[in-house]
């Protein structure tokens, strides 16, 4: 797909201090080609780190023939293989996202505005990385997905679909990874960035599972707009779900407080469930510029 | 139990659906909003839901039932406090054992508030209880103000009509006129003739020491239980009231005129009293001070510049009492053109020296004064009622129509100075004094001179140097009227039982030389003296002395200083009006009404009367006659009503019972026996509102 444009969620300037950080995994990954993130393989043309003692069936080839030599004991000399990055930015475009827009029709200021100035400036940095890049979009399935790819082609084929994603009123996250594991081959590391606002959390965290138990990497933002931490002033409300839901008139003073609890459990729920299901948990509040946040997620991640 | 205000349940019942509209009314009309969350909402609303719903209707329930409260407090329901009620339950038809007849002050003297309650208010709830039906008992309800009006024409056992007229009782500007009061209950109680019954007289009253301290209850049936109920707490309710307003003599227009205003300290404490007066759109300022429990008078001078009937109004300024009804009253000031004096005689205007010509010499020494001469025969009877004063020297014989004419501005305030001269003279003042009637009682009876030589060289012996017009001269009086000689005029004798103090002044020979005497609003004065004869003329005393007595006469302000609202009026209009065909009058709304609303007008021989049985509330009322007025008075609150001190108990029962069984019950006795439900009722509803604010806050 060419493109000459680049996309408006690419935005360099504010990028520019962000260049030289590179995006770290904290597991060792399957990759296609050489790289510089620590591989799952280790075979013999790493660096060396370590040696293990032999079992019946290992690579003879990787036999130490001189300390069996001098010391008549069998070991394996181990090399750590490094590859690429194979990161796949799974992006929420359910109606909840739309929240904090401008107006119903215009995206400015919403949560998926930031998440597509987000996944675009990760894209950027990845592939500056040398690392791989796929998209999957997610709502009440698997909306849309481009494999990871490295090209200049296929980042901006990645950046084009973020660029045009749109709203879908409902929402089954749940259903949407499990369709991306079927089609993803290779292990790598997982982006989420979301809202969590979902009606089935343990469905959606039991497919994140299916992930980790391949050995994925989990990374899950949850983006949080500031007007949903607190209800909006005003004595009697007409609440618009903004996802079909039926609408709900209430007196917002006598719920305030209630709500404030409920919300924070439930963004507590969200963390504990992520990181039980061994993720990396980030909560990023739409209110921070997404540099910052990406900022402190690879300076965090590069220990 | 009855109700006092049954009104209002009927109001209440309509008020109830208020709370169901503003239920409706103030729902909130939800803001339209997207949310993402809006799951937690509806899991946190349904939470609340039942306990909304739970709230709502106990809001509701609080609201309805606040208004019923209230309702039912202002209805006031009262329970009989009756504990010595006779025997009950006798069934109908049977003989009523207990007459009762209560009568309820509503004088102005009940509008004194005391911490913020009207005395009548005290008194219509004490009153109340008394008027519980119950077997035996008939009653009935006297409201007494200036009249005594009773709810029913006899004693009855249905009290609805009596509740009904308590409730709907007010204060009346007017005294209270006790006798006619306690006349109007002995004719209730004494209804039932002898048969045995209990006869009972309850009286609620603040005991106005002015109006009670005449009371006679001897007028009531011998058997009669009087209970007199206080309700007023304290006796020194401190009070500050203007008791009069009114112009001090003639007020002519361009002139400075002076106003009196009577101000009462009814206060343990004296005070500086500032008093506003406004006549028509002049205002002037006086103050004085005044005692504890006393009185002052006050002076305001002003000019008018146009004659004609002025409006005013005194008021206190800067004074908080018990009664701010007293602290403005109204009057009314006639200021009239320069003075016309009519000057009948049958002498030639050229004679000279001649009695006419000296009086019309000192009438009008200097301007402002207009004599008018005119023969006997032309004087008729509108040339004299436009004159302020009337001299009549040398007018011949007086046929019955002229005497007539003369007695009725004589009673209309007209000042007549007769110059009694000739024989002729004693018949005209003897024909005077038939026409007049009772309205004139000459302290002297004149009769023609034996002979012209006994009435010469006459000197005066006796004069009354303190009074009028003798007054003036002070210490000078004797070196100017020791050389006086007279000569001519009447003889007299005293008439009996007259006031002496009418005779000014007596000659050597004991016959009167000047006599002044009121008749009716007017006054005549007899100079008793043949002018021509006499060396008075060319005495340096004597212009000073026919102008004292010019100003004597017509100085008295012919207007009434303001008539007690809710007294019988009875007052005549100007001589200048000599028919009431055209007038209207105008009471003090500005509205013109028919004759019958504020009085009548009817025509008599003394001139336009202006009568009614009660004169309405206070405030200026007119007679007015194409859009001009004629005439005006003001109703005024009765000055007996401003001293607020009640009459000791002892009094009561030691004087005035006259043998019957009085018990006089202070209001702090009464308190414990007042009607305390509406408290409660205002109590629960009270809570019922806090209940719902709590309610609302949860």
């Amino acid at each position: 797909m060419e493109r000459n444009q680049p996309s408006r969620f690419l935005e360099l300037q504010a990028l520019a201090s962000l260049e030289r950080k590179r995006f770290v995994t904290r597991r060792r990954l399957d990759g296609l080609f050489s790289g510089r993130h620590l591989s799952r393989q280790q075979g013999g043309a790493g660096e060396f780190v370590d040696y293990r003692e032999y079992s019946p069936g290992d690579d003879l080839r990787r036999l130490d023939w001189k300390v069996l030599a001098r010391t008549g004991r069998r070991f394996l000399r181990l090399y750590q293989d490094e590859t690429n990055l194979m990161c796949t930015l799974v992006v929420d475009a359910s109606g909840s996202m739309r929240f904090g827009g401008a107006t119903r029709y215009s995206q400015r200021g919403s949560k998926l505005e930031y998440a597509q100035y987000l996944a675009t400036a990760l894209s950027h940095l990845i592939s500056a990385g040398q690392d791989q890049v796929g998209l999957a979009i997610m709502a009440g399935t698997l909306e849309d997905y481009v494999p990871p790819g490295a090209d200049r082609e296929h980042i901006a084929r990645v950046q084009a679909c973020i660029e045009n994603m749109a709203i879908r009123p409902s929402t089954n996250l749940g259903n949407g990874l499990r369709a991306l594991f079927q089609r993803v081959r290779r292990r790598g590391v997982m982006l989420l960035i979301s809202d969590f606002l979902l009606e089935d959390m343990q469905d959606t965290f039991a497919a994140l599972r299916l992930f980790r138990h391949s050995h994925w990497e989990l990374i899950l933002l949850h983006l949080i707009h500031p007007l949903e931490e607190r209800l909006p002033d005003g004595a009697a409300v007409r609440f618009i779900g903004m996802e079909r839901e039926p609408a709900v008139n209430c007196s917002v003073p006598e719920i305030r407080a209630a709500y404030e609890r409920r919300f924070a459990r439930h963004c507590d729920s969200v963390r504990s469930l992520a990181l039980s299901a061994g993720s990396d948990y980030h909560r990023v509040s739409t209110a921070i510029p997404y540099w910052t946040v990406l900022n402190r997620l690879l300076s965090e991640r590069a220990g | 139990m009855a109700l006092l205000n049954s009104w209002a349940l009927a109001a209440g019942g309509l008020a109830l659906g208020l709370p169901v509209l503003i239920h409706l009314l103030t729902r909130p009309r939800p803001q339209p909003v997207e949310l993402s969350t809006i799951r937690f909402v509806r899991e946190l609303v349904a939470e609340k839901r039942r306990v909304d719903r739970l709230r709502d209707m106990l809001t509701l329930l609080m609201r309805c039932l606040a208004i019923a409260l209230i309702a039912l407090a202002i209805a006031r329901p009262i329970g009989s406090s009756d504990k010595q009620a006779g025997p009950q339950g006798k069934g109908p038809g049977s003989q009523p054992a207990t007459m009762r007849v209560v009568i309820v002050d509503v004088s102005q003297s009940m509008a004194a508030e005391e911490s913020g309650i009207q005395a009548l208010e005290r008194a219509r709830s004490l009153a109340a209880r008394q008027l519980v039906e119950h077997g035996g008992l008939v009653g009935n309800l006297i409201l007494a103000a200036g009249s005594a009006q009773a709810a029913l024409a006899s004693c009855e056992s249905d009290f609805s009509v009596p509740l009904d007229r308590l409730a709907k009782a007010t204060v009346l500007p007017q005294r209270l006129n006790v006798q006619a009061a306690l006349q109007r209950a002995a004719e209730s109680l004494g209804q039932q003739g002898d048969a045995p019954v209990r006869r009972e007289l309850w009286v609620f009253s603040d005991l106005q020491r002015s109006n009670w301290a005449q009371a006679d209850f001897s007028a009531l049936p011998a058997e009669t239980r009087i209970e007199m109920r206080s309700v007023v707490q304290d006796d020194a309710r401190e009070n500050v009231a203007i008791l009069r307003c009114a112009a001090q003599g003639r007020i002519e227009q361009r002139k400075e005129g002076r106003w009196e205003i009577e101000v009462g300290n009814y206060s343990p404490t004296a005070r500086t009293i500032e008093v506003e007066v406004v006549i028509g759109s002049v205002r002037v300022r006086a103050s004085a001070p005044c005692g504890a429990w006393g009185r002052a008078t006050l002076i305001a001078d002003a000019v008018i510049e146009q004659p004609g009937w002025y409006t005013g109004e005194a008021r206190l300024i800067g004074t908080r009492d018990a009664l701010p009804a007293d602290d403005v009253r109204p009057f009314v000031t006639r200021v009239h053109p320069g003075l016309q004096i009519l000057l009948v005689t049958r002498q030639p205007p050229m004679a000279r020296p001649s009695s006419s010509y000296f009086l019309d010499r000192a009438l009008a020494p200097a301007g402002g004064v207009e004599v008018i001469r005119s023969e006997p025969d032309r004087a008729d009877r509108r040339m004299l009622a436009s004159a302020d004063l009337i001299v009549l020297d040398h007018p011949g014989p007086l046929n019955d129509q002229q005497a007539e004419w003369l007695v009725g501005a004589l009673r209309r305030g007209h000042g007549v100075l007769y110059v009694a001269s000739e024989s002729l003279d004693a018949t005209n003042l003897k024909l005077l004094a038939s026409r007049a009637g009772s309205s004139l009682q000459l302290p002297v009876e004149y009769l023609p001179a034996a002979s012209a030589s006994s009435r010469s060289n006459l000197f005066l012996t006796d004069v009354r140097r303190r009074g009028s017009p003798f007054q003036l001269f002070g210490d000078e009086l004797s070196p100017l009227i020791d050389p006086l000689r007279f000569a001519g005029g009447l003889a007299s004798r005293r008439s009996e039982g007259a006031v002496r103090d009418d005779i000014m002044a007596t000659y050597n020979d004991q016959s009167a030389a000047l006599v002044i005497t009121p008749c009716g609003a007017g006054s005549l004065a007899i100079l008793n003296a043949e002018l021509a004869a006499s060396n008075l003329p060319a005495s340096p005393l004597f212009v000073p002395f026919i102008g004292e007595l010019t100003s004597m006469l017509v100085g008295r302000d012919r207007l009434p200083e303001g008539v007690p609202s809710g007294e019988p009026l009875a007052v005549y209009l100007p001589g200048s009006i000599v028919s009431a065909a055209g007038l209207e009058i105008e009471g003090p709304d500005g509205r013109s009404t028919g004759l019958d609303d504020w009085g009548a007008l009817r025509d008599d021989a003394t001139g336009v009367l202006w009568h009614a049985a009660q004169t309405g509330p206070p405030g200026v009322y007119r007679a007015r006659r194409d859009r001009e007025t004629h005439f005006a008075f003001a109703s005024t609150i009765p000055a007996e009503e401003a001293d607020l001190r009640t009459l000791e108990s002892s009094v009561f029962s030691d004087r005035l019972a006259s043998g019957r069984a009085l018990r006089v019950v202070s209001a702090d006795e009464s308190i414990d026996d007042r009607d305390r439900s509406w408290v409660w009722l205002a109590a629960a509803c009270l809570i019922c509102m806090v209940t719902e604010w709590i309610g609302l806050r949860a």
